[in-house]
């Protein structure tokens, strides 16, 4: 108390102005550890909270999700002879492609590849023909119970004549793992 | 007695130093201003009421009824009668008796140099009177409103010797010494030279201090009326204040300081507890995330068979989900085309976990086609995005748009 009792009127400015810094400074801090705390805090909570309301919600749906897990035990395919399977898979998917006037082109079989949850074993074409005709093969190519993917398609509008489409194609079977 | 927090306190001359009055509680004795200084709590507002000897008091008849063309009149007269320079002076004046176009008036001066001797033990420990009197006045106080009183009391080894005229201090003197002998041998002269000055000295009563008992004999022989004692003084009525306008500066200035100190503390203490307050939001909010977290993580296990089907299903969502074929994906980009046909897709790639259709046409196009696609339902399992058009010439664009399962 003396020390500023003998201060003088400059000394006493420039402490009070150095207190107001120090003070604003600190406030300044607090506030935004308040703030930026509070924030993340109350985000966690909505977030938990969202999650309980989700886990609450899934209750209602358990029968749900039983069926479906049920079905996919059923209806999902297993792999057997890959060899023979491959086979298969390219008359099928050749006998689809005549179907719907697509022409096939360079088949390239692949290998069964396990993947978690499924093993996949496709095949490649270059494919031709028109917008129906690809679209109504790929239409059939696909169904639930058909555990087909396409993992590949790259399709081009021929320039010369657009009612023609020029596609790659990458065709898989999805099969239960073992 | 406090107000607002603040002590009243009275401090004046006894028969040999000081004696000290705190909130009316008895008075206690204290041989100089140093120690009766200590004796006052921290928070006390001190009267200091001056001794006689320290006062310069002279009575003056005055042509005017105007106080503030009194007060320009006593300057005058002060600056010619008074031993010091005027500025070097603290002095105030009573109105004794006003008549119809002159006024009589008794000044007090006491010299700054002398207060400054007087009050440095006050002052070296920061403290400052809030008012400074005189005894005198204090005594007249105490002095019923009518007729003419002559009182005596000790101060500082001398006598003080007032008449009080109608409860108003008409005159004071000091006289050297304690003792009857000395009081005696120097009452008749000095009043004889009160009266020649227009004092009353008629009086009705004689009233002396407990401490100037002694005297009570011989004043009742000389002046063959009863002598009262003094009762316990008051403050003084009359509105004399001594205390020089620097003191009064620097009480003015503690006294803000003071209010600065107290206001800060009132805001430090709301600050403190606002931030206490928010740090106790913070950590019920943290206990309340930690308590829906257990609620949650005791939840989980109930339906990790749940969770775990549904990530099956998720992962197999490309064969089994009629939404991610591409058939259907195809279908959607189709609808969206604009009647008017003035954009097309040039080409069309699609995965598992992506697909991108490019196309050409007119900004509008482009703007209508990602308008339609954003709002399709069929297409809300996956999320689109849209890069940046690139331009072709005759106002047409090239445009990607790229959709990635949710």
């Amino acid at each position: 108390m003396n020390l500023v009792a003998n201060m003088n009127k400059r000394e006493k400015t420039l402490l009070s102005i150095t207190a107001i810094v120090i003070v604003v400074l600190l406030n300044f801090f607090l506030i935004k550890f308040f703030l930026s705390n509070r924030a993340v805090l109350t985000q966690k909570l909505a977030m938990t909270q969202v999650k309980i309301d989700t886990l609450k919600k899934r209750e209602t749906e358990r029968n749900l999700w039983a069926k479906r897990d049920a079905l996919l035990d059923e209806k999902m395919p297993v792999l057997g002879d890959s060899d023979v399977a491959s086979k298969e898979m390219r008359e099928a998917i050749l006998e689809i492609a005549k179907k719907h006037t697509v022409t096939l082109e360079a088949p390239a079989p692949g290998t069964p590849v396990n993947l978690p949850g499924h093993i996949a074993l496709g095949v490649k074409f270059d494919a031709k023909g028109t917008w129906d005709g690809v679209f109504n093969f790929l239409l059939e190519l696909q169904g639930p119970e058909k555990f087909t993917a396409i993992e590949g398609c790259e399709i081009k509008v021929n320039r010369e004549d657009k009612t023609q489409l020029r596609a790659t194609l990458t065709i898989v079977r999805w099969y239960a793992p073992k | 007695m406090k107000q607002n927090g603040v002590t009243p306190a009275l401090l004046g001359p006894d028969a040999h130093g000081w004696r000290v009055s705190v909130g009316g509680a008895a008075e206690q004795s204290a041989p100089t201003l140093g120690e009766a200084i200590a004796a006052l709590p921290a928070n006390a507002d001190v009267e200091l009421a001056l001794p006689c000897q320290s006062v310069l008091i002279e009575r003056h008849k005055l042509p005017s009824t105007d106080r503030t063309e009194l007060a320009d009149m006593l300057q005058l007269q002060l600056e010619k009668t008074l031993p010091y320079p005027l500025e070097d002076v603290s002095h105030g004046f009573e109105i004794l008796s006003q008549g119809e176009n002159e006024s009589t008036v008794i000044t007090f001066a006491a010299s700054r140099a002398q207060l400054d001797t007087l009050c440095a033990p006050m002052r070296e420990k920061g403290r400052v009177p809030v008012r400074i009197t005189l005894q005198a006045l204090r005594v007249a106080a105490s002095c019923p409103d009518t007729g003419t009183i002559l009182a005596l009391w000790p101060e500082q080894g001398q006598t003080a010797c007032a008449i009080v005229s109608d409860g108003k201090l008409a005159w004071a003197q000091p006289i050297p010494g304690l003792g009857p002998d000395a009081v005696l041998g120097e009452l008749p002269g000095l009043l004889l030279s009160a009266e020649l000055q227009g004092v009353p000295a008629d009086f009705s009563e004689i009233r002396i201090s407990e401490e100037a008992g002694d005297l009570a004999d011989g004043l009742v022989q000389h002046f063959g009326i009863p002598v009262e004692k003094l009762g316990a003084l008051p403050r003084a009525k009359a509105a004399l204040d001594l205390l020089p306008p620097a003191w009064q500066a620097e009480l003015r200035s503690r006294a803000r300081g003071d209010t600065l100190r107290q206001n800060l503390l009132v805001a430090g203490v709301i600050w403190l507890v606002l931030i206490a307050g928010a740090f106790g939001y913070l950590a019920w909010l943290k206990n309340r995330v930690q308590s829906v977290e257990r609620e949650h993580n005791a939840m989980k296990p109930r339906y990790a068979g749940i969770e775990k089907q549904m990530a099956r299903w998720e992962s197999l969502a490309p064969v089994i989900e009629p939404k991610r074929y591409i058939t259907e994906v195809l279908h959607r980009l189709i609808s969206a085309i604009p009647e008017d046909k003035s954009m097309f897709f040039t080409s069309f790639s699609f995965g598992p976990r992506e697909w991108v259709a490019k196309g050409e046409g007119t900004t509008d196009a482009r703007f209508a086609l990602v308008t339609k696609l954003k709002a399709d339902k069929e297409l809300d399992g996956f999320e689109l995005y849209t890069p940046p058009e690139q331009p072709l010439k005759d106002d047409k664009v090239t445009f990607t748009v790229t959709g990635k399962p949710k």
